[in-house]
């Protein structure tokens, strides 16, 4: 039970703007799938759109198979989890947990029992009788999660839950959600901007951008293929150094040069990215991760290095960044090809100038104004096409 | 320097009501006899003689039913009307300012006189349930625009949470919106009966007999009716048509302040 | 479109949630449209309506005259030293009132948590009416057994005729208006006040103000939206005020407190003279109205915000 699909969605608002465009993807039962992308790239409309608080302009959403368009929240079996929480403020927290079975007009000897079931599940025997000004914010989040429980849904719509609450908290109760997930095993569907809860939580990860769906994958494909230089640039931190890049072809051997610099292009990238080879001559995006860097240990040939000037360093204990200026020109993936960027919305700003970061291990830290020599690991660069920011392959 | 302002304060907004006490339990006589504050020979008389005059219980009773009745459909009507105008989309909610500002572009002693011709037209000069009428169109503007406000003030979610947990968009309103309203039910409502309560003007325009005027018209009367100034009968009068107000008024006055506040105009 | 945010969410969303319908929207607000509507708004278009029609009594028809009952209204003395009365009436209200609700709410405002009530007992005038209003005020301004009077006698000056001399029963309704309409005045002007931020006060203090100057050049600017408030609600309850000018004084004594209100009222109820009264009521509404914006105006050209 929960399977959810999206059928050629499409959310306009009645001003006009498109908030999703032509959305199709589904949930697997018992999946856990994040929904994640910046603030404005329609992810909470598309769940809300599930949870039947916004309607649909185009396509349907279907639940094991039922088209729910037409459906009311209510008919369609379904418990969400507020951003803001949104516990009843003249509710205890049974009261608020109870809710659900009491609109149900669930028996309440029963509905007694389920509530309780749910707070020995999340642990808060003794707030029973509180009422939400009473508890903390963690508390609060559990009453919340509480709610969504105690009915058994068939699906799970979290808007980015975890948002009000501490960097700490935030972890812990990340850790809780997983758990309670994979043991309930209810299809989950869950929002947030934040690309590590992403990552964490997700069985699979959509990742959105102006209303498109960009990529769907497991975190771990999401990673280390991004479909879309947008994707690339949202997923990793510190992100992904995107720059304009010629492919040249020096003596049977590509080469990616961007301003001044010029890396190697080896066979396992070329492998992975083969389109590559129909792009010599052209511009492409070239996208390198700045943990694949590492200060190169002289015995590697000089074609192979980027020879460039320590701009800052930030050392952050277990690894550090440097940052190197370059003259290539930097792609912002987020402006370039999202819808905005088609109606000019970015057009006119001079092309910025990369600034390459490497991470590199802390025990060869170099100091400001130094000139270092670093390399590049083997299969790991990423290229897109500069027109249409897909992937290369 | 500040007890100097606060002084003057409570010396301003206490001395009238203190005055108007001490007389009100002097003998007419004893007024000129006894000028000071604090009366010689304090005697309920006045207040007797209040109560047991029929204009007074009939003009009482008439603000009881003007009032509440008032009220009861001030509430009955304004209710579904603030809820529409904080939270539906339709043609119209613009009209909320006008709605609101109308008290002030017309202003009740403008009103008198139309209305006064309508209801001569209508035949409901001088009846209590015109003037009910009229009481409600008067208070509506006050309700509605201090209902919308509360209602925009409970959060959407709320009511989307309900929705997600099953409940219909009546349950909503039953059991999410309409508790958390209760505060500022008591305190439109006690807003809106001071109005009502306190009405002079429309009901000189409005009532002719003592079958339907109320309390202040009635007090306005025997201004003339106890021929030489009978001081402390007019004084006991005038505090007793006060003193249920404030009753109320002390338990709420924080929610009151904030209302008006809220409120602004009116 | 910041995601997560209800309100700005709300102005473009096409929501489920709430019938959606927008005859629920009318059917909801209908009833109390039409109450309003016919009590508030078809009153104003009758009166102004009838103003333009002959309607005095003991007569069978009743001819359009056009403006003919405004040029009768003007060319009457009793009008223009009404109005003459109104204006000294309005203007004394305002003075009085705005100056006592800015010092009161300074004061109110610097209160301590033990003094609270006193924000409770500033507003109690707020639920007196009108008509008792007059009453205690008539009680108080006796020339007899008056309190004023008694203390001026006791201070050895002459007893005032409070009531009986046209000026001084002008003082005296002036009084009793503003303190009947103070609370409103006082809280918004309160209100300003607590919203300023206790920051600008502090550097205003460290930037050597004292408290007097401070208050007059940094927190009075800044709640100049608050007091034109405040001056267009004390203006309102003056130029519309009829029943504490009726209870206190019935416009006398001679017809020395005979505002353009009580004016109205003689014309129609007294004297039946419809048409005319009629445009007297447009008078006072269009005068009302033209106070406001003027004030509004005033605060657009030479307020802060």
């Amino acid at each position: 039970m929960g399977e959810v699909n999206f059928n050629n969605v499409v959310k306009r608002f009645d001003d006009g703007t498109v908030a999703v465009s032509d959305l199709n993807f589904s949930i697997e039962e018992g999946e856990f799938l994040v929904l994640v992308g910046p603030s404005g790239c329609g992810k909470s409309t598309s769940l809300r759109m599930v949870a039947g608080l916004e309607a649909i302009t185009g396509g349907e959403i279907t639940i094991d198979g039922e088209v729910v368009n037409g459906l009311t929240p209510r008919e369609r079996d379904i418990a969400m989890v507020f951003q803001t929480y949104a516990l009843y403020p003249h509710m205890t927290v049974e009261q608020n947990m109870g809710f659900p079975l009491r609109m149900a007009r669930v028996d309440p000897e029963e509905k007694k029992r389920r509530v309780r079931s749910a707070t020995n599940i999340l642990g808060m025997e003794n707030l029973l009788g509180r009422y939400p000004r009473e508890l903390s914010g963690g508390q609060r989040q559990r009453v919340a999660m509480g709610r969504a429980i105690v009915r058994s849904p068939r699906v799970f719509l979290m808007d980015e839950p975890l948002s009000n609450l501490d960097a700490k908290l935030r972890v812990q109760m990340r850790g809780e959600i997983a758990r309670l997930q994979r043991e309930l095993g209810t299809t989950t569907l869950y929002v947030t901007h934040d690309q590590v809860e992403a990552m964490t939580l997700g069985d699979r990860v959509a990742v959105m951008h102006d209303g498109v769906l960009q990529q769907l994958a497991p975190p771990a494909r999401l990673y280390q293929a991004p479909e879309t230089v947008f994707v690339a640039g949202f997923i990793g931190s510190p992100p992904m150094n995107l720059c304009r890049a010629t492919i040249m072809d020096e003596g049977g051997a590509l080469v990616a040069k961007f301003g001044s610099f010029a890396l190697p292009i080896d066979p396992g990238s070329i492998e992975k990215y083969p389109n590559v080879r129909e792009h010599v001559g052209r511009d492409v995006v070239l996208g390198t991760r700045p943990e694949c860097f590492f200060i190169a240990s002289g015995d590697l040939p000089e074609n192979k290095l980027v020879k460039a000037k320590v701009d800052f360093v930030e050392m952050l204990g277990a690894e550090a960044l440097i940052y190197l200026p370059t003259d290539a020109e930097q792609i912002d993936g987020s402006t370039r090809f999202g819808v905005k960027a088609k109606t000019g919305a970015n057009g006119g700003t001079e092309p910025e100038q990369l600034t390459l970061v490497a991470r590199i291990a802390p025990k060869t830290v170099p100091s400001h104004g130094e000139m270092v020599n670093i390399a590049y690991e083997e299969d790991s660069l990423h290229f897109f096409d500069i027109d249409t920011g897909r992937a290369l392959r | 320097m500040l007890w100097l302002p606060l002084a003057a304060l409570v010396l301003w907004t206490m001395g009238p009501f203190l005055i108007s006490l001490s007389v009100s339990f002097k003998q007419p006589a004893m007024v000129f006899a006894d000028p000071g504050l604090i009366p010689d020979e304090p005697t309920l008389d006045a207040y007797i003689r209040v109560l047991e005059r029929p204009g007074f219980q009939k003009a009482l009773w008439n603000s009881i039913v003007i009032g509440f009745g008032s009220l009861f459909i001030t509430l009955l009507v304004g209710v579904p009307a603030a809820y529409a105008f904080a939270r539906f989309r339709f043609r119209g909610r613009h009209l909320l300012l006008l709605f609101s500002l109308l008290p002030m572009l017309a202003p009740k002693v403008g009103l008198m006189f139309p209305l006064f011709l309508l209801s001569v037209e209508l035949g409901a000069f001088d009846s209590r349930l015109f003037l009910i009428f009229v009481f409600t169109g008067m208070l509506l503007p006050l309700a509605v625009w201090l209902l919308v406000g509360f209602f925009q003030a409970i959060p959407r979610e709320l009511e989307e949470a309900a929705a997600v947990d099953g409940a219909t968009q009546f349950a909503t309103i039953r059991t999410v919106i309409m508790p958390l309203a209760i505060p500022a039910l008591i305190t439109v409502a006690v807003l809106a009966f001071r109005e009502a309560w306190n009405e002079f003007e429309l009901v000189l325009a409005l009532t002719q007999t003592a079958d339907s005027r109320t309390l202040p018209y009635e007090l306005f009367l025997m201004q003339d009716a106890t021929g030489i100034a009978d001081f402390p009968i007019q004084n006991a009068f005038a505090l007793l048509t006060i003193v249920p107000l404030v009753l109320v008024y002390l338990r709420i006055e924080r929610y009151v302040a904030e209302g008006l506040l809220s409120g602004a105009v009116k | 479109m910041a995601e997560g945010d209800p309100s700005t969410d709300a102005a473009s969303a096409t929501r489920i949630v709430g019938w959606q319908h927008p005859w629920i929207g009318y059917l909801s607000s209908a009833p109390a449209m039409i109450i309003v509507a016919v009590v508030l708004a078809f009153p104003v278009v009758f009166a102004a309506w009838q103003s333009l029609f002959d309607l005095s009594p003991l007569q069978d028809e009743t001819p359009f005259i056009g403006f003919g009952n405004y040029i009768d209204v003007f060319s009457e003395q009793t009008f223009w030293s009404s109005l003459g009365r109104t204006a000294i009436f309005v203007f004394g209200v305002i003075v009085l009132g705005l100056t006592l609700s800015i010092i009161f709410a300074f004061a109110l405002n610097r209160v301590v948590s033990g003094l609270r009530f006193i924000r409770g007992l500033a507003i109690l005038p707020y639920i007196v009416s009108s008509v008792a209003a007059a009453l205690m005020f008539r009680t108080m301004f006796n020339n007899e057994f008056g309190f004023p009077n008694q203390i001026l006698e006791m201070l050895g000056f002459g007893a005032i005729p409070w009531l009986s001399d046209g000026t001084y029963a002008m003082i005296v309704v002036i009084f009793a208006q503003v303190w009947t309409d103070l609370p409103l005045a006082l809280l918004f002007i309160l209100g300003g006040l607590q919203t300023i931020d206790k920051q600008l006060t502090e550097a205003a203090l460290v930037d050597g103000a004292t408290g007097l100057r401070s208050a007059i050049y940094i927190s009075l600017p800044l709640i100049a939206p608050q007091i034109t408030l405040a001056t267009v609600w004390l203006s309102f309850k003056a130029v519309t005020s009829l029943g504490t000018v009726l209870a206190l004084t019935g416009g006398g004594p001679g017809d020395s407190t005979q505002l353009l209100t009580l004016e109205m009222v003689r014309l129609g109820f007294d004297e039946y003279e419809t048409g005319t009264a009629m445009a007297l009521v447009i008078i006072i509404f269009v005068l009302n109205a033209a106070l406001t914006v003027s004030y509004l105006g005033l605060q657009r050209k030479f307020g802060t915000k």
